[in-house]
């Protein structure tokens, strides 16, 4: 199972990369979406407040 | 005028409500299998062995980063000529897509680097190039959040975007003049594996990939875009009591 | 016409003698710090010393352009600038002109005085000369954009440099390379050619981009 993933010498290295990437890549992604969830919510609490 | 400005921005956050969820879904599907072919499918190289698989992730990086610096350019054009609120918003919330891919280049290309040449960071064209573009995504990000007047601050931003893609060039062929003169003509660094085609076509999906990665993660940030702007209006107050 | 913006610009300058001698200052400070920290060594500087000019240029470019409109805009003349019916293209490039005979030239005249304390050869001397001659335009230019980009910002701070320095990169790496290039005896046509092409492209279209910058700055 393991010589699947063994990628030579640099092993380490080539898998840093990737999730490296994948992360930052999903970051990326979720802090808009989570941004506008929080908008929402903040304006929400506010028309709420306000009535 | 003006109404159809608007009406262009409602059609646009209340169409993309759906076809954003599949989209992010079915790229986040696609990426896994781009990176399945790049890290097990895709064959072993002659000179690097298996350490060239980063090339997958750092060479469509820098791609798009080059390429997110260019939309932003254009459509900070358009949206200063022609006033359109909607090339606002895609210009400037294309700097920070930018500035990460840009930050994933230059790090995979670091990775990269050390077990291909022995050092973490060389100064070649390339990587120098990216790190100025670096700076000049940071500057655009930062000279907009310095404004108080959001409506000032885009125009001055589209303003900067615009003389900084005319820079890009200039800024490429300084940097490679200054990097010939002191290395000499040795073989720039990263250069892609020759001709392949098992090697060369998951580069090409993955670029596939990170484009369509690019269009969901930009249709969150129109939305979000989009909502700040509008939140005070009455058509997104009717969206939310429905 | 041109007669009388270009006295008024004049004694506006020789009214506060600071902003004559002060850039030059500045720049003979910043260089002598270079050998406190990197030790008198003559060798080590003879590599280094293209380099070092050029970053002390720009350092004193940079930090004397970016005041360029702020007493106008305190002033609120700016208004007063777009609305005149002279050409503010002209009155802008006179501007620039006068600011870089006032902040670059006392620099350039004192060019002899580095090579004593650098150990710097003639042609070297002449060649950097020649660079900052051409090149420093080019930096005042762009500094002055900057300035009027940040325009509407209040406070006075460290962005304006963060911006600006990218777009000095290419005129920082021919110079350096020209002058490089003369120490070693190697051609240095190529890089001057090039910057005088920069200076060319930049200092006539800059009364223009910089009118249309400040019409956005003024928020209407």
């Amino acid at each position: 199972m393991i010589e699947f993933f063994y990628m030579g010498k640099h092993t380490v290295f080539v898998y840093v990369a990737y999730i490296f990437s994948i992360v930052v890549l999903l970051l990326g992604f979720i802090i808009p979406y989570y941004t506008l969830k929080k908008e929402i919510r903040l304006k929400n609490d506010k028309d709420n407040k306000k009535k | 005028m003006n109404i159809s400005k608007i009406a262009n921005l409602k059609f646009f956050y209340t169409k993309t409500q759906r076809i954003s969820i599949y989209l992010s879904f079915s790229t986040f599907v696609l990426f896994c299998i781009g990176i399945y072919w790049g890290l097990f499918i895709a064959p072993e190289d002659y000179l690097q062995g298996n350490s060239y698989r980063i090339m997958y992730v750092h060479v469509p990086a820098a791609w798009l980063s080059l390429q997110t610096y260019m939309i932003m350019a254009v459509t900070a054009f358009i949206a200063l000529v022609w006033k359109i609120k909607i090339m606002e918003i895609i210009s400037i919330q294309c700097a920070p897509i930018g500035a990460f891919f840009t930050i994933i280049a230059l790090v995979t290309g670091m990775i990269w680097g050390k077990p291909t040449w022995g050092t973490y960071w060389v100064w070649d064209a390339r990587l120098t190039s990216e790190l100025i573009l670096l700076f000049l995504y940071i500057g655009v990000i930062v000279l907009y959040s310095s404004f108080v007047d959001k409506r000032q601050a885009i125009k001055i931003t589209s303003l900067l975007s615009i003389i900084g893609l005319i820079n890009i060039p200039i800024i490429h062929y300084s940097v490679e003049w200054w990097n010939t003169l002191h290395q000499g003509p040795t073989v720039t660094k990263f250069d892609k594996p020759s001709a392949h085609i098992t090697m060369l076509l998951p580069l090409l999906y993955m670029f596939i990939v990170f484009n369509l990665y690019f269009l969901a993660v930009m249709i969150q940030r129109i939305r979000l875009g989009i909502y700040i702007r509008e939140k005070n209006s009455k058509w997104m107050e009717d969206l939310s009591n429905d | 016409m041109i007669n009388i913006l270009i006295k008024k610009e004049l004694s506006l300058y020789f009214r506060n003698l600071n902003n004559i001698f002060l850039p030059l200052i500045f720049f003979f400070l910043i260089i002598s710090i270079f050998p406190l920290v990197l030790g008198p060594e003559k060798t080590l500087f003879n590599k280094i010393i293209p380099g070092v000019i050029w970053i002390t240029a720009i350092l004193t470019t940079l930090l004397t352009s970016n005041n360029f409109f702020k007493e106008d805009f305190n002033a609120g003349i700016i208004e007063t600038y777009l609305t005149s019916d002279v050409s503010i293209e002209i009155v802008l490039f006179i501007r620039i002109i006068v600011c870089w005979i006032f902040t670059c030239l006392p620099i350039v005249i004192f060019i002899p005085i580095v090579s004593i304390l650098f150990d710097i050869t003639f042609q070297s001397s002449i060649v950097i000369l020649l660079t900052l001659v051409i090149g420093t335009p080019i930096l005042i230019s762009i500094g002055i954009f900057g300035s009027a980009l940040t325009l509407g910002l209040a406070k006075n701070n460290i962005l304006t440099p963060v911006i600006i320095i990218p777009f000095y990169i290419p005129v920082l790496i021919f110079s350096a390379s020209a002058i490089q290039s003369v120490s070693a005896g190697l051609p240095y046509d190529m890089q001057i050619y090039i910057l005088a092409s920069l200076l060319t492209l930049v200092l006539p279209t800059m009364p223009y981009l910089l009118k249309y910058t400040l019409e956005i700055s003024i928020n209407n």
